[in-house]
């Protein structure tokens, strides 16, 4: 059973049912469709759990599986904490754009976030970092004219 | 077909300027394809956002070179890694890393160049051919059969999506839900919105692209980023095939870009699936079948003029119906639409110098593939050294300002990480995230084509099967959802035992 595609049926069902209270609310020619697609989604979504429920023999995830070597299976641990930090470091990114400008944040999430993962040298980690805001700095500040901070409110 | 929009599309393209383009996302797309857990969507939609300020005619020939680039770059970690860079060079792996353990690396790459260059450029001839002729045929069309088509659209890919049925019309039904967030455009009603201005446009599609793609593989990147890293084979033979050996692969080639046009042509399936029935049928019609899999030519040559091949042909649809055929094609679609061109039949006569620009931007790219290849292929075993954990803080890192730079708006760039971590828990769950942009870009079709069958037919369903094209349409629709399931298995079986009985 893959737990994962048992809870996005579950996800799916509780999602059908907010469209689908919302769309009660609105004129009919504007809930006909919302109404539509979230039956249909709640149904897929029930056949999806209870195909999961169902189904005996675990679920094989061999697309999710690392790739073979010489036909023998590489045991790696996936590495769901620094996954989720990484994702975390994201969001934070995200929201101090405005605070401290792109410039700062982009290189303090790029260290924060090859620090997390630590499979990457330091001196490659400072070239590339460097290369990549230059390149983002030339195409999008200078090439698409792009209005984002580059700097802190205080020092621009 | 309308000379004079042809003749436009090609002017359009053929200037320095958008030849630069070509040439230049052509390099772009073989580094990006060359890099293991890359793919061709990813590196399209994080490039979208970029040709938003570019004229129509040069941002459309960057993405179709892109994607042309990255089809032939899949190959090159498929023959030097034993890891194919993309999805549809898998079967490349199968001959094109013996051959390198060969010491062949160097032809290994130039078969796979050669092959690439001629199932593409094929493919964009058929795809310049093909889609007017069709075009013509579906001029015609009306709410009733664009609502037909829509419908046909999302239940075909979604039932040839990876893993079962349900999870592809899942993943399609949940795009569908999302295209109605937004001011419903007949009776000025806010849905979904729950006050926030910023959902009162709805969901931009490049957003959920670059989310739905980008983020889920940094991200995967990340979870496997303690796997040992591959060492590349080293080319120490020539690039370019001798002339003789590219003829006697050259039925092959043919048979093989066929087979590609084909399965492209079917919404739904991809370069994968073409790239291992054209090594599969290569295998078929080989002299000596032994030889495949221990570094056969012709099971490079296969699969490679296949994936390419795929290009063009997962085009027609798209032109001539405004059905994406695959992920990759949505994107080039939803840069159609960036230009204000709506998806519909009415791509052909009504924005034609435009979508013949896409169409001669295809042709091009894979002529400007041959050189570029030629030049860089040695040079792309570079990239494949880059750690992966790089990638993927690099990968996020562009996606934000991507994202930041469609509308100027951090809402936009917050949804877009949203829509990441629904991609990544959709690929954990193992249902593929192609329907749901396909239904994002269907569903405001799908409405339309609805609302104004409604209103011809005064609210009667029974519209629907008023018109002989669109039974069809709706017939074809119920049997792509019903071939895979159960049901059709148990319906065929009587005649399954028959034929074995005889």
């Amino acid at each position: 059973m893959n737990t994962n595609r048992l809870l996005l049926g579950l996800f799916g069902i509780a999602l059908a049912a907010l469209f689908f209270v919302n769309a009660l609310k609105y004129p009919q020619a504007a809930a006909e469709m919302p109404l539509i697609y979230s039956v249909t989604v709640a149904l897929l979504s029930l056949a999806m759990v209870a195909s999961e429920l169902l189904r005996r023999r675990p679920a094989s995830d061999a697309a999710a599986a690392p790739a073979a070597e010489d036909g023998e299976p590489v045991a790696i641990r996936p590495r769901y904490l620094a996954t989720a930090a990484v994702f975390a470091l994201a969001i934070a990114y995200v929201a101090t754009i405005n605070t401290l400008g792109y410039l700062a944040s982009t290189v303090l999430f790029m260290a924060a976030a090859l620090l997390v993962i630590r499979t990457v040298s330091v001196r490659f980690a400072l070239i590339a970092t460097v290369v990549l805001v230059a390149v983002v700095c030339v195409v999008f500040v200078q090439f698409l004219g792009l209005p984002v901070p580059l700097l802190p409110p205080a020092i621009s | 077909m309308e000379s004079s929009i042809v003749m436009t599309g090609l002017t359009n393209v053929f200037t320095l300027y958008n030849i630069a383009a070509i040439l230049g996302g052509t390099l772009l797309g073989l580094f990006v394809g060359a890099m293991p857990g890359l793919s061709a969507t990813m590196a399209l939609a994080l490039l979208l956002p970029l040709t938003f300020s570019m004229d129509t005619a040069t941002g459309l020939s960057m993405l179709a070179s892109l994607y042309v680039g990255a089809s032939y770059g899949g190959s090159i970690a498929a023959i030097l890694l034993r890891t194919p860079g993309t999805p549809s060079a898998a079967a490349t792996v199968l001959d094109g890393f013996p051959m390198s353990q060969q010491g062949q690396a160097g032809k290994a790459l130039g078969i796979s160049l050669f092959a690439s260059f001629v199932g593409g450029l094929i493919s964009g001839v058929a795809l310049l051919i093909a889609a007017p002729l069709l075009g013509s045929l579906v001029v015609q069309f009306g709410p009733i059969e664009l609502f037909a088509i829509a419908v046909l659209g999302i239940t075909i890919i979604g039932s040839l999506a990876q893993g079962s049925v349900i999870n592809g019309l899942f993943s399609g039904g949940v795009g569908l839900l999302v295209s109605t967030v937004g001011m419903d455009l007949t009776t000025g009603t806010p849905r979904m919105t729950f006050d926030n201005i910023n959902l009162f446009s709805g969901i931009s599609f490049t957003v959920a692209l670059i989310g739905l793609f980008s983020i889920p593989q940094a991200l995967s990147l990340v979870e496997n980023s303690n796997a040992p890293a591959k060492v590349a084979s080293r080319i120490t033979d020539r690039l370019i095939p001798k002339l003789a050996e590219l003829k006697s692969l050259m039925p092959n080639i043919l048979r093989s870009s066929g087979i590609g046009i084909v399965v492209g042509l079917i919404p739904g399936t991809g370069g994968d699936t073409a790239s291992w029935f054209a090594y599969n049928e290569a295998k078929r019609f080989a002299k000596d079948k032994s030889r495949f899999g221990q570094g056969d030519p012709a099971g490079v040559a296969a699969p490679e003029s296949a994936n390419n091949a795929v290009v063009g042909g997962a085009l027609i649809p798209t032109i001539a119906l405004g059905i994406p055929g695959s992920s990759a094609t949505a994107i080039l679609l939803g840069a159609l639409m960036v230009q204000g061109i709506l998806p519909g039949p009415n791509l052909l006569t009504d924005y034609g110098d435009v979508t013949y620009t896409l169409i001669w931007a295809v042709i091009f790219a894979n002529i400007g593939l041959l050189v570029v290849g030629l030049m860089f292929t040695k040079a792309s075993v570079m990239v494949t050294r880059i750690p992966d954990g790089f990638i993927a803080c690099a990968i996020i890192a562009l996606c934000i300002i991507g994202a930041y730079a469609i509308n100027n708006s951090l809402f936009e760039v917050g949804l877009m990480l949203g829509f990441g971590l629904f991609g990544y828990w959709l690929n954990k769950a193992g249902v593929s995230p192609a329907p749901m942009v396909i239904g994002l870009i269907l569903g405001p079709v799908m409405e339309n084509g609805f609302h104004q069958s409604m209103l011809i037919g005064d609210g009667d369903y029974r519209i629907f099967l008023s018109s002989p094209i669109a039974v069809v349409l709706l017939c074809l629709a119920v049997f792509s959802v019903l071939q895979a399931t159960p049901v059709f298995r148990w319906l065929l079986a009587p005649f399954r035992r028959g034929t074995q009985l005889a």
